[in-house]
């Protein structure tokens, strides 16, 4: 993607965290993530809430990561 | 006549609808002034985003402000700027050193709302901003993930995965290093010590790095040549001796570096980019083969 002046420029999607729960009842994920359907892609850990750092679209399939820090960096 | 055509007839026929209309032909300069301020300010936005020290600068301002007067949208606007800023002014300095792409100006997306069917069809990850009093985790948790998805692009799952990691560690190391204390200790606690634990060969590497990176090896042929040997590779049996072939480049590169330190002893300075793709790398070879030669006279 390219700005106004032609510098390219690579983005991020971030959730800030007052927006997090109008946002993951947007993408209807709110109420899967409350009755802990989903859990951290390497842990294992149930994602909730509070623990929830990273979001990965991966085509049909959503996976998700803690905010363990064994987990963080493998994103 | 069309129900749309009846609405916007009754709307501009109604009566307030004529009185602002009035007051708009009355007062001319009035609204000169206001389009004119509208125009400068998205003239401003866009220089703003365009130069990094600007952002920077418009996070020293709004950070200060935000934590007397809590606006979310002042916030949401501060930390934007400061990662931004930040993340811009130190991916500038290695960013003429990559290859094309790897590393361009950072943007934030802010995302409250989307289609279930955006969020699967667009394919970049989602990270959590937590508030201000967070925001040392928030840059270095930004950082990570920025650089982590521009390197080696469609080659992510074809480079041997301590390579991938240890070097996008090795460049998010000197970014977050260029923000203070408090950044480099949660970076080194939550991504460099976290990635060791996984990969014991990730120190190692980054030492070798450090040593091709003072002599412009690391950016300039080192990561290039890992992403020319992925590239020929991916769709061949080549692919399964990825992590063999890198090993040997490296120890290559090595040589090459050993070799050049004892053909000119007394050079302290070296140029910060030698090499610029895998043809010029492999031409290398033929420097090595006389860098041998002239280390074998000089035994004589």
């Amino acid at each position: 993607m390219m700005n106004f002046f032609g510098n390219r420029k690579n983005s991020i999607k971030a959730v800030y965290e007052d927006d997090l729960e109008k946002y993951l009842k947007s993408v209807d994920l709110y109420d899967k993530i409350l009755s802990k359907e989903f859990q951290c892609r390497f842990c294992h850990t149930n994602i909730s809430l509070e623990n929830l750092e990273v979001i990965i679209p991966r085509g049909k399939s959503i996976e998700f990561i803690c905010n363990n820090k064994l987990c963080l960096h493998q994103a | 006549m069309s129900t749309s055509s009846l609405t916007t007839k009754a709307i501009t026929e109604s009566p307030w609808a004529i009185a602002i209309g009035n007051y708009i032909q009355s007062h001319p300069v009035l609204w000169f002034s206001l389009f004119a301020l509208m125009l400068v300010g998205s003239l401003l936005k866009l220089i703003l985003s365009a130069v990094p020290q600007i952002d920077f600068l418009k996070s020293k301002i709004l950070l200060p402000l935000v934590k007397k007067y809590k606006h979310k949208k002042l916030i949401k606007s501060a930390i934007k700027s400061d990662i931004r800023g930040h993340v811009n002014k130190e991916v500038a300095k290695v960013k003429k050193f990559l290859p094309c792409g790897w590393a361009e100006d950072m943007d934030i997306d802010w995302v409250d709302t989307e289609e279930a069917s955006t969020l699967r069809n667009d394919k970049r990850i989602i990270v959590r901003i937590r508030p201000l009093e967070n925001q040392e985790h928030n840059f270095v948790n930004a950082s990570y993930h920025f650089l982590h998805s521009g390197f080696f692009p469609k080659m992510q799952s074809v480079i041997p995965k301590p390579h991938y990691e240890a070097s996008v560690l090795y460049i998010c190391r000197k970014v977050v290093d260029g923000r203070g204390k408090t950044a480099s200790t949660i970076f080194e606690d939550n991504f460099l010590e976290p990635s060791i634990q996984k990969f014991q060969e990730i120190p190692e590497y980054m030492d070798d790095y450090e040593l091709m990176d003072k002599r412009g090896f690391f950016m300039g042929t080192f990561l290039r040549e890992l992403y020319a040997i992925a590239t020929n590779a991916k769709f061949s049996r080549a692919r399964n001796n990825i992590p063999e072939e890198t090993t040997k480049m490296l120890a290559h590169v090595k040589n090459l570096l050993g070799l050049m330190i004892i053909i000119c002893p007394g050079r302290k300075r070296w140029h910060p980019q030698i090499g610029g793709t895998a043809v010029q790398f492999q031409n290398m070879q033929f420097c090595l083969s006389h860098a041998q030669k002239a280390r074998a006279l000089t035994h004589i």
